[in-house]
């Protein structure tokens, strides 16, 4: 009898489970329409990613062995590795493997540890880094085929690199949402640093360089510095390698290796020794705080549903994470924004945008927080118009506070006037209606359950997240667009026209979107019950 | 004479599968049905169905005389549900949960909270459980299903599979609630897989295999026509036969 390995078994029931659940959801249309979204990004998005990154590693690689050239390149496969790492445990959480349900079986850490890494790389960013990476190298192959059989060592390192930093990352923000305490001081004193030493950084550069040639000086000395970190990254040693293979030295070019392999082994221990915290199932326990004993009133169960929006969006992790979103985004703004030329007409709507974008997932899914609690719903009298208002009363509480606290940060700071406050808040609700009514549909035609004592928030079908993208970026064009337009031709228009624009909305979301929508989850109410339940 | 759930030829097909098919039947108001049948016979189907949670694919449902189709709010604000896996709102807590429910159905606090203490006390929940419903054990939940379908004083209670998991002596109270609801005019539907407690409890028995409805009536009229011992014999021998011998490689 053949014996299958764990990890396979693992990483077939994950792709199984993957399968079977797009294959019901979808059905025929919705997996047409799939194949159609995605070959259209195959060939706006990925076809140009990977022609530029051959075409990039092509002439990177006809270079070698120039000192700055590798550096480049060194530069890029870190930068790779840390955006995806970062982007990807901050947006996509630490799990791809569902342990609950294996908890039950004699599985070794490792298998569990490599399981993870591999259904990893199956994410959407891991697999985009590992693609620009691979491409890029392969570029390099094509104009020195003599490295060929060098470079999967740095492409393997930097595939690695992704998914361990994804995992650390995932997880550390996982636990710092479960200590919002602890979260808001560490987001405090990155807030003072940014706001108290880079100002006078700046002021101090300014006042001593006033002249063209002090501030080339500046850029210079900066720039040394940029250098000596990039000599100093595990990437650029393994591409160092590279270049002295091109020179004849083997022995050189892999002890080059070394030091690469030994830091991405000290990843490999710190995210197998997190995954070995995590995978206990006390690290699991769902939110046990904060269960506050206080009984509820409303008028309305349209209040009701409401209030239990508020409830399921502040208890979850999900949730609390965003209540730090207006510190993030004050940091940005006070940060590496302000250094930018022009920034302040664009800083705004941009601060109300990304605010707006930080709640898309619960209100791309608004009955995920529910999970089986949806019977419950489902089982009680109230129209499904009522149930969707509820749901939208909660999510509006929800981002009212996140305003709220954006608006006094920024007062703090004063970066803001009165008139664009509201014209902010205007935009920020304009975004909202839109993500809201796109949300009604999206809830009811691909619902899934997300989970309350986790970040893990990709638990969204993908069309869910393309339509999501698409219908964030005709806001920000459209509102935002109107906005900076308004803002720039006469600011003194500025609240008025957002005013109406919000007010024409709230129209059509009320007497068209609103209606139509809870037609549709009358008709959907079967598929909620299964896909949650 | 009134009846208090009317099914007219009600069939539901998943694709292919037909869970429920052609199901007619009346129970009339008052009585205690017990709704029995194997593992995916269609049951919690149905009483899904019933309850709003499935859409029938073809047939009609009729509740207290209101058609299902058009007056569900009417019917929901009447009935009272524990659903199999009981589909409680675990990140509120047991008082928190029952308050929502309870004012769903348009009740006042004072009365929700006087009506959840006698049922907290009644089925051993009392003092009130601290924590989440999420932290709640097996049986606990299953209590506070049960107060929440019930909180509302509904005409007609569907239960599923209301003794599963439960403890001897809360089994014996829910029991007990039953037989007072019964007597005072309020409809049950249950279904079970303990045989001897559905002997005991449900005059009326309907019997289900395959999505089709294999004998409904009172229990003594069944028994006596079927020839059986009791209700266990009686099942047994409507739905097909016990599977007997060993197990190969034991």
């Amino acid at each position: 009898m053949a014996v299958v390995g764990p990890v396979r078994t693992l990483l077939v029931a994950h792709l199984q489970a993957g399968w079977n659940r797009s294959r019901k959801e979808l059905g025929k249309s919705g997996r047409t329409a799939y194949v159609i979204t995605l070959t259209m990004l195959g060939l706006f998005a990925a076809m140009p990613m990977v022609g530029g990154s051959l075409v990039g590693g092509y002439f990177l690689g006809r270079g070698l062995p120039d000192p700055i050239l590798i550096r480049i390149l060194g530069g890029i496969l870190a930068f790779l590795a840390l955006l995806g790492g970062i982007v990807g445990g901050l947006f996509s959480g630490n799990r791809t493997l569902g342990w609950e349900s294996t908890r039950i079986f004699p599985l070794r850490l490792r298998s569990l540890f490599t399981a993870e890494l591999i259904a990893g790389a199956g994410d959407l960013l891991p697999l985009a880094m590992a693609t620009i990476s691979a491409c890029l190298l392969l570029g390099v192959g094509v104009a020195k085929p003599v490295l060929l059989m060098l470079l999967p060592l740095p492409w393997l390192g930097t595939l690695l690199a992704v998914l361990c930093i994804r995992y650390l990352v995932g997880s550390l923000s996982a636990r710092l949402t479960k200590h919002l305490r602890l979260a808001l001081a560490v987001l405090a004193f990155f807030l003072w640093i940014t706001t108290t030493l880079l100002p006078t950084t700046t002021r101090r550069i300014t006042e001593k360089g006033r002249s063209p040639s002090a501030i080339s000086l500046q850029v210079k000395q900066g720039l040394k510095h940029l250098v000596k970190v990039v000599d100093h990254l595990p990437s650029t040693q393994s591409v160092r390698g590279l270049g002295d293979a091109l020179q004849g030295r083997w022995g050189l070019a892999l002890s080059r290796q070394i030091y690469p392999m030994a830091m991405l082994a000290l990843l490999l221990l710190a995210a197998a020794s997190t995954l070995k915290h995590d995978s206990n199932p006390q690290a699991s326990d769902p939110v046990k705080k904060g269960s506050a004993e206080k009984l509820w009133s409303f008028s309305t169960p349209m209040l009701g549903v409401a209030r239990l929006q508020w409830r399921a969006i502040t208890s979850s992790h999900l949730g609390r994470f965003q209540l730090l979103i207006p510190l993030m985004v004050l940091v940005l703004i006070k940060g590496p924004f302000a250094s930018i030329k022009g920034a302040t007409i664009w800083t705004l709507p941009m601060a109300f945008a990304y605010l707006s974008m930080s709640g898309i997932q619960i209100q791309l899914n608004q009955f995920g927080l529910d999970g089986p609690g949806i019977k419950a719903l489902l089982l009680l009298p109230i129209r499904s118009r009522d149930l969707l208002v509820g749901k939208t009363l909660g999510l509006l509480g929800f981002l009212g506070i996140q305003v709220a606290l954006l608006l006094i940060l920024l007062s703090l700071v004063g970066k803001l006037g009165p008139l664009q406050a509201l014209a902010g808040v205007c935009f920020s609700g304009c975004l909202f209606l839109l993500q809201v009514s796109l949300g009604h549909w999206t809830s009811a035609w691909l619902p899934r359950p997300m989970p309350r004592d986790s970040l893990k928030n990709n638990n969204m079908a993908q069309p869910v997240i393309w339509l999501g993208m698409a219908g964030m970026l005709v806001g920000m064009l459209i509102f935002g667009g109107i906005f900076l337009l308004t803002n720039w031709l006469a600011p003194a228009l500025l609240l008025p026209v957002m005013a109406l624009l919000l007010g024409m909305l709230f129209l059509i979301y009320k007497h068209q979107v609103l209606p139509a929508a809870a037609r549709y989850l009358d008709g959907r109410k079967e598929v909620l019950v299964q896909s949650l339940g | 004479m009134s009846y208090a759930l009317e099914f007219e030829n009600l069939t539901k097909a998943f694709g292919e599968k037909v869970a429920v098919h052609d199901l007619t039947l009346r129970v009339e108001a008052g009585s205690l049905l017990g709704l029995l049948g194997r593992n995916g016979a269609g049951k919690s189907t149905t009483l899904k169905m019933v309850t709003g949670l499935l859409k029938p694919t073809s047939g009609s449902i009729r509740v207290l005389g209101l058609d299902l189709a058009t007056d569900d709010l009417a019917i929901k604000q009447q009935i009272g549900v524990m659903p199999e896996d009981m589909a409680l709102l675990e990140y509120l807590t047991g008082p928190q949960y029952l308050r929502f429910v309870g004012r769903m159905y348009g009740l006042e606090d004072a009365v929700i909270d006087a009506r959840r203490d006698e049922l907290f006390a009644k089925l051993d929940l009392a003092p009130a459980p601290k924590g989440l419903v999420a932290e709640y054990s097996y049986g606990m939940k299953k209590k506070l299903a049960l107060c929440a379908a019930l909180i509302h004083a509904p005409r007609v209670v569907f239960l599923d599979e209301p003794f599963e998991g439960i403890d001897a002596v809360t089994s014996r109270t829910i029991k007990d609630i039953l037989n007072s609801l019964q007597s005072r005019g309020v409809t049950i539907i249950l279904t079970s897989h303990i045989m001897e407690v559905v002997e005991k409890l449900c005059p009326l028995i309907a019997i289900l295999d395959e999505g089709k409805l294999l004998g409904f009536g009172p229990l003594t009229e069944l028994r006596a026509a079927e020839g059986a011992d009791n209700l266990e014999s009686l099942f047994v021998d409507l739905v097909g036969g016990v599977k007997t011998g060993e197990l190969s490689w034991l």
